[in-house]
């Protein structure tokens, strides 16, 4: 329970170290420290462990934290991840608007549609709109 | 009297007339569509334009450009996708507002208060155009950088309860802003020698990510919880509600005409900077702001469309380009064989007020054809889940893809999705993470380029913010935000009272 309650802000806090540690990195080029490109993002990330540390002790002291998410809720969310993780992953192998088609009909599946005729139209008019706008007008190279 | 024949040009000239309308029309679809900006429009337009009489293609430029500023609100508003950087603000309350069942009434007002924003930038444009120009002209890095922290102000509306975090949120945000090779001296920052990140990252793919994709995953997990709601109200805003939001949308009419006529600055900070006056000086909203008020719709939607013509003086009196789309129509100028700059207003003052003239009847186009395609835009909200998220993960992915055809983008984008649904299951709102990565390059660019000019002195430094007088005003007015957000005025005013 708490560390649900604290995890965002732990995850603040590191993000602030990477950060820190991500702008130390930074080539100043012998400027003065306050006109180097360093500057901004150093002083930020400071600022922003502060802040990060402060918050972990905030909802460490809290008694309540944020609801969270269920079983299915999860499920519901990992399961769409996996069918765009797919679609990502096969763009620039397949024709990009075949693989739309494809991508529209497994996703309006998954969400509970289960008219097969409506769902075709549907996904065959979004492609050729896509089409039509992006590559047709306004020649956008898809992948 | 010869001013005012040029400025009716358009009017007139039934070339002009339709080519203006079909400008405007084309616009407000290009505007609504994440992933395609107005400055792509345009730039398209130019080469399609290139054989054109002049005024012909500026008419049709001068149309889409106020199509396109006005175009975005749409889709923030019913998807809460930001068609445009411009119209970030508008999701604020837009969105909210279509959640209630109004999105109608929503558009409609997006629409009234655009158009009347449109028209006092139009005005200022033809008869104030010297005297911004110069305002434009004495501002210096010191007061680009207390203008972005004007715009930071607003992270005290935007924090939703968790101050501490949405302040850390901000400043990730400016941090990512800074993602890429440095302006001054081209050193990478972030970029862990990848050249995919040496070019920074696009804030339109950040936006389309954290508004949009995250929206699917909330959607997602919120099903079974969710009521949708599946109407849109009225569509036409009654008069008593746009007389009440007149004086305040004068007054971010007027923060829009000077933030567009700065060079480098656009509608996006202009609207935040109108929605954030908005939230400090309206005492009694029609509903808290963030939960559908009228005021916070009127405001951003205002101010961006007031942007046109305030970006367009430097363009027209100095031939400095207010925002990308203003350098090119600069292009455009030069093609046909004008030379942009002070000559310009000298040598052809006609088309001065042909293009302002333009700009002014293409807001009017607005009113028509804004008012007609709400019907077809408003019934995306009555689309069911099982249709609509897969569309907008869709638009996600388009969108991410056509600002540079480039397939990390889109990763990009989801990327910032993930983030952006972990933040907000947690209560923490996404809107600040934009507004740094908005606002970070200029407060970085112009804090260091002020010190370089006060030659690395803090001293010099520091007394820059009282001795010019545009710094004066600007320290000023963030001081006393900085006091009323702390509770200061409050606590005086009980000390004096008792």
């Amino acid at each position: 329970m708490i560390l649900r309650r604290v995890s965002l802000s732990l995850l603040f806090v590191a993000i602030s170290v990477f950060l820190l540690l991500s702008s130390l990195a930074i080539d100043t080029k012998g400027a003065a420290f306050a006109v180097s490109p360093r500057f901004v993002p150093f002083g930020l990330s400071i600022v922003m462990m502060g802040l990060a540390l402060r918050a972990l002790f905030q909802d460490f002291r809290s008694p309540d934290g944020p609801a969270g998410l269920d079983g299915p809720a999860w499920r519901s969310i990992l399961g769409f991840g996996a069918v765009v993780a797919g679609y990502l992953a096969l763009m620039g192998t397949v024709n990009f608007h075949l693989l739309t088609f494809g991508f529209l009909m497994a996703a309006f599946f998954y969400l509970g549609v289960r008219s097969l005729p409506r769902m075709a139209l549907v996904a065959a008019s979004l492609v050729a709109s896509e089409y039509l706008i992006f590559e047709y007008a306004f020649h956008v190279r898809f992948p | 009297m010869e001013m005012l024949s040029n400025f009716v040009v358009p009017f007139l000239e039934p070339r002009l007339l339709g080519l203006v309308a079909l400008g405007t029309f084309a616009g407000i679809y290009v505007g609504a569509i994440p992933g395609l900006t107005v400055t792509m429009a345009t730039a398209l337009l130019l080469s399609l334009t290139y054989s054109w009489e002049m005024l012909d293609a500026l008419a049709m430029i001068m149309g889409v450009y106020t199509g396109g500023v006005y175009g975005g609100a749409r889709s923030a508003m019913l998807l809460n996708i930001p068609g445009a950087p411009a119209s970030v603000a508008t999701t604020f309350d837009g969105y909210p507002l279509a959640k209630r069942g109004e999105a109608g009434l929503g558009l409609g007002l997006a629409t009234v208060m655009s158009v009347t924003g449109g028209l006092i930038g139009t005005m200022f444009l033809v008869f104030f155009a010297p005297l911004i120009a110069d305002f434009a002209l004495a501002f210096s890095h010191r007061d680009y950088f207390l203008l972005a922290l004007m715009g930071l102000m607003l992270l005290g509306a935007l924090s939703g309860g968790s101050f501490l975090k949405a302040l850390f949120v901000a400043f990730l945000g400016v941090n990512i802003g800074l993602v890429g090779l440095d302006t001054i001296t081209g050193t990478p920052r972030f970029t862990y020698g990848t050249l995919a990140l040496a070019q920074g990252i696009n804030i339109v793919v950040a936006i389309l990510g954290l508004f949009g994709f995250s929206e699917v995953l909330m959607q997602l997990a919120n099903r079974r919880k969710s009521e949708v709601v599946a109407q849109v109200g009225r569509l036409f805003p009654p008069l008593r509600l746009v007389v009440r939001l007149l004086p305040l949308v004068v007054r971010t009419s007027v923060i829009g005409v000077f933030v567009g006529a700065l060079p480098g600055v656009g509608g996006e900070i202009a609207a935040l900077l109108g929605y954030d006056h908005a939230k400090r000086t309206v005492k009694q909203p029609s509903r808290p702001f963030g939960e559908g008020a009228f005021e916070g719709i009127a405001a951003p939607e205002s101010a961006n469309n007031a942007c046109i013509g305030g970006a367009l003086v430097p363009m027209l009196t100095l031939g400095i380009p207010g925002d990308a789309v203003t350098a090119v129509i600069i292009g455009a100028l030069v093609i046909h064989g004008l030379n942009p700059g002070p000559t310009l207003m000298i040598n052809t003052p006609e088309l001065f007020y042909v293009v302002a003239g333009s700009v002014f009847l293409a807001h009017l186009m607005l009113l028509v054809f804004g008012f007609l395609g709400i019907e077809f835009f408003r019934r995306l909200v009555t689309v069911p889940p099982g249709y609509l998220l897969p569309g907008i993960t869709l638009l996600t992915v388009i969108g991410a893809y056509a600002i540079n055809n480039d397939v990390t983008d889109v990763v990009w984008s989801f990327g910032f999705g993930v983030i952006g649904f972990l933040l907000r299951i947690n209560r923490v709102p996404v809107a600040p993470m934009v507004l740094g990565i908005i606002l970070g390059p200029l407060l970085d660019e112009s804090f260091r380029g002020a010190l370089i000019a006060a030659n690395n002195d803090p001293g010099t430094f520091l007394l820059g913010f009282v001795s010019s007088p545009v710094s004066l005003v600007l320290s000023t007015v963030i001081l006393l935000t900085v006091l009323a957000n702390l509770g200061v005025f409050k606590a005086l005013r009980r000390t004096g009272g008792g």
